[in-house]
């Protein structure tokens, strides 16, 4: 999976590839390394292949970080396999989906 | 074990026997010459002082007072002896009462004092007897007889005593014989006379058990006839003191005899050991050292055999000095040969890996077919041998054969068969024209008469059948949808036997699905301790109901009915195996690494085989593969664990198969209540895969077969 970080406004990280149970312990570790100025972060999918539970987790761990810093979270351009993910397990309420 | 018995023993015992047997016989011939010369030195006194007697009463000066004397002591007794006074020495208690009896039965003798029992007449008579007794008595003194005396031997035989020597100067009490009783008598019995072998002469009676010898004494002016015998003088002799005599001297040499006996024994003993036992014992020794020398692989050099003796003993030392050679030869021969076979072995090794490298790999997996394969050899270099490989993208070649015999030659004939059928095949456009040619080739120059059994088939997946020729191989299995099946038909001949032989081609249908499992007659004829044949029937019931089942799993379901059959028989024929499954647009993959990042190659390796399914159905069996398999990973304790994943593209649609040996575990049971737990805990894992899994999924459904897991998902295509 390839992530692009890409700083201003927001802070975004733009995914390229598969975000599953191999692969989601390098978006923690990419978050990890980035400090974080940005009051806004920002997961685009537009080229993610899919998501799994693995790649969910990630995102939540990254969302409670941000919240405990009094920052906000955002997932961006799901595609429809992802959006069903989303939505069968409940993450489309617990996190901020445009 | 028998026990010891040592040569100086031996020697020991036979020369103390010796010692017995020759002193003992010088000791009795000894002795008896002793006793003879005893004895006749005895006689020779006894009838000297009989002359001498003789020679007083017949021939001396004053015979004829003596000859006149002798004749009134005879005249008076015969006069008064009476036969009625009977009673017998035997008959009395004691010579005491037997003197006494006498006395009170003949009035005319009395005992007297100095002469014992004597006449009582006129004192000339009495002088007359004292003056014989006198002589007996110097008679019994110069002859060292026991005693001397004087009878005469009346008509009837019977012996009456007149006068004995001893009666002078012994006493009433002493006295021990009737003979000392003058007038008592005696009837002389058969059994009294002795004859003397050795003095034909002179016999004599045995008296009171003492031998006598006698001369008779003859009337004056009577001829010398029995009948004018006036007296017999007898001398009484007594053998027993010869006998002790030379007892005497036997023991004296038997005592120097025993010493000089042991003595010699000891040298005997002394000589056998310095020329046998010592000799015996250093080579003894030698031998032993060279048992132990080849117990510790260790006789490379020869032992020094210490024996000087020109004898026997050198002999056999040679022979031992030349047995070592021969040995040490021999050990010499023995490790080159070792030392060749550890090539050879180390070679055949080598063969054997050469021959195995020369087959395909046991796994072969494209889009029309999954192939396995199992090859058990029974010794290093085998005869059994498979092949497949494809003619053009549709026609493959699958093949199993089994050449006669074992070991290297049969193993290149295999080697020259299996390249003659492949170059045949990719050359004829006909099955059994190739294969036609390819049994005139083996035919020609076989003349180690080597053939091969073999099955030939050419799988078309267009067309979706097989066409195959048998020559002389186990017939396979099919097995489809109608079961388990033997592919029937021609047996045909073995390869490389008859030359120009036509055979025979046939065909079968090989649908999707559709399985080919062939194997040689080392699986169906393994035995076991009974010596029954594992059978057709064993392989059959394996092939049943396999349908879940991975090919690998099929050839391990049959290799752990065999084993278990077979037990711990030797395996005596090779065993070969090949399952070929004609594919419906699947994909198999077998992973046995308990890592996370098959995940990432089963996707990948999915996306490759299968480029025209939809983007959303691809992500979603992605999902699937990762949320299933990371569950088998997280949750499974073991360490050896294995997974084979199986995509497949069937009417309903895409089917994902996960097989693995992990646990029986349903994922599907009881999810909804773990869903809605770590919904809420928000970030336990598991549930909301599971979730998704089975929102996308059309059906789903879990089993547990054979100590393996299985979960089946469909999802829509």
């Amino acid at each position: 999976m390839e992530i692009n970080i890409m700083h201003g406004e927001q802070l975004v990280f733009a995914l390229n590839g598969r975000l599953d149970t191999v692969t989601s312990n390098e978006l923690l570790d990419a978050f990890a390394k980035e400090e974080v100025k940005e009051e806004m972060v920002i997961v685009d999918m537009k080229d993610l292949e899919y998501i799994s539970s693995a790649g969910l987790r990630a995102l939540l761990a990254m969302k409670k970080e941000l919240v405990q810093k009094g920052k906000s979270f955002e997932v961006h351009n799901l595609n429809s396999v992802c959006k069903e993910v989303f939505k069968v397990t409940g993450f489309v309420n617990i996190l901020t989906v445009k | 074990m028998k026990r010891r018995f040592p040569i100086l023993a031996k020697v020991f015992i036979l020369g103390i026997g010796v010692s017995i047997l020759t002193a003992g016989t010088a000791v009795i011939i000894s002795y008896l010459n002793q006793r003879q010369r005893s004895e006749e030195t005895l006689i020779n006194n006894i009838d000297n002082s009989l002359s001498q007697i003789e020679y007083v009463f017949t021939e001396s000066s004053d015979s004829s007072i003596y000859l006149d004397s002798l004749t009134n002591i005879r005249n008076y007794v015969e006069g008064k002896y009476d036969k009625s006074v009977d009673k017998k020495l035997e008959d009395c208690a004691s010579f005491e009462e037997f003197a006494n009896y006498y006395i009170e039965k003949y009035p005319w003798i009395y005992p007297h004092d100095r002469y014992g029992l004597v006449f009582k007449e006129e004192a000339d008579f009495k002088v007359q007897y004292y003056s014989v007794l006198n002589l007996l008595n110097y008679s019994q003194i110069s002859s060292a007889g026991r005693s001397v005396f004087l009878s005469f031997t009346d008509n009837t035989n019977t012996m009456v005593m007149l006068a004995d020597s001893r009666q002078t100067n012994i006493k009433l009490d002493h006295l021990d014989s009737f003979f000392h009783v003058p007038g008592s008598y005696y009837e002389i019995k058969d059994s009294d006379y002795f004859i003397d072998n050795q003095h034909e002469k002179h016999y004599g009676y045995i008296l009171d058990g003492y031998r006598t010898r006698f001369t008779r004494i003859y009337k004056p002016g009577g001829s010398d006839t029995d009948a004018d015998v006036l007296a017999t003088i007898y001398i009484e002799y007594d053998l027993t003191q010869v006998e002790q005599d030379s007892l005497e001297i036997l023991r004296k040499e038997l005592l120097v005899l025993g010493f000089s006996s042991l003595a010699l024994v000891g040298i005997y003993m002394l000589f056998s050991y310095l020329l046998f036992v010592r000799n015996i014992n250093k080579l003894s020794a030698v031998s032993g050292e060279i048992s132990q020398r080849l117990n510790n692989k260790n006789m490379n050099q020869a032992i020094v055999v210490p024996i000087r003796s020109n004898d026997e003993m050198k002999v056999l030392s040679d022979s031992l000095i030349e047995m070592q050679d021969a040995i040490i030869n021999y050990v010499d021969i023995i490790h080159k040969e070792a030392e060749e076979r550890e090539r050879n072995n180390a070679e055949l090794l080598v063969a054997s890996k050469i021959q195995l490298d020369s087959l395909p790999k046991n796994i072969f997996e494209d889009n029309n077919v999954s192939l396995r394969s199992y090859i058990k050899t029974a010794k290093e270099v085998g005869g059994d041998f498979y092949d497949y490989f494809y003619l053009d993208d549709h026609h493959l070649v699958t093949l199993i054969s089994d050449v006669s015999g074992k070991g290297i030659p049969a193993s290149l004939f295999m080697m020259k068969g299996k390249e003659l059928i492949k170059s045949a095949l990719q050359s004829y456009t006909s099955l059994v024209t190739a294969i036609n040619s390819v049994n005139n080739m083996l035919t020609k120059n076989n003349e180690e008469l080597l053939f091969i059994t073999s099955f030939i088939g050419i799988i078309d997946f267009k067309k979706n059948e097989i066409r195959y020729v048998n020559a002389g191989q186990e017939k396979p299995y099919i097995i489809s949808k109608d079961g388990v099946h033997k592919l029937d038909g021609e047996a045909n001949i073995v390869l490389g036997v008859e030359e120009n032989y036509q055979f025979i081609e046939e065909s079968h249908p090989f649908n999707k699905d559709d399985i080919l499992f062939m194997f040689t007659d080392g699986l169906n004829e393994s035995i076991n301790k009974e010596r029954e044949e594992f059978g057709y029937q064993r392989i059959e019931d394996n092939l049943k109901d396999i349908g879940d089942l991975s090919l690998d799993n099929v050839i391990e379901r049959i290799n752990h009915s065999l084993e278990s059959f077979v037990g711990d028989e030797d395996q005596f024929d090779d065993v070969t195996m090949i399952i070929v499954k004609n594919k419906d647009k699947e994909l198999s993959l077998h992973y046995d690494k308990k890592d996370y990042s098959i995940i990432t190659e089963i996707v990948d390796e999915f996306n490759k085989s299968f480029p025209d399914l939809s983007e959303g159905t691809k992500a979603q069996a992605g999902i699937i593969v990762d949320e299933t398999v990371n569950n088998l990973i997280s949750y499974e304790k073991r360490e050896d664990l294995v997974i084979d994943v199986v995509f497949k593209v069937t009417s309903e649609g895409l089917l994902i198969r996960f097989v693995s040996n992990g646990d029986d575990y349903d994922p599907f049971v009881n999810h909804q209540e773990k869903y809605l737990e770590e919904f809420h805990s928000e970030i336990k894992e598991g549930g909301f895969g599971l979730s998704i899994i089975k929102d996308f999924a059309k059906s789903y459904s879990y089993k547990y077969k054979e100590n393996h897991s299985i979960i089946d998902i469909i999802i829509e295509q």
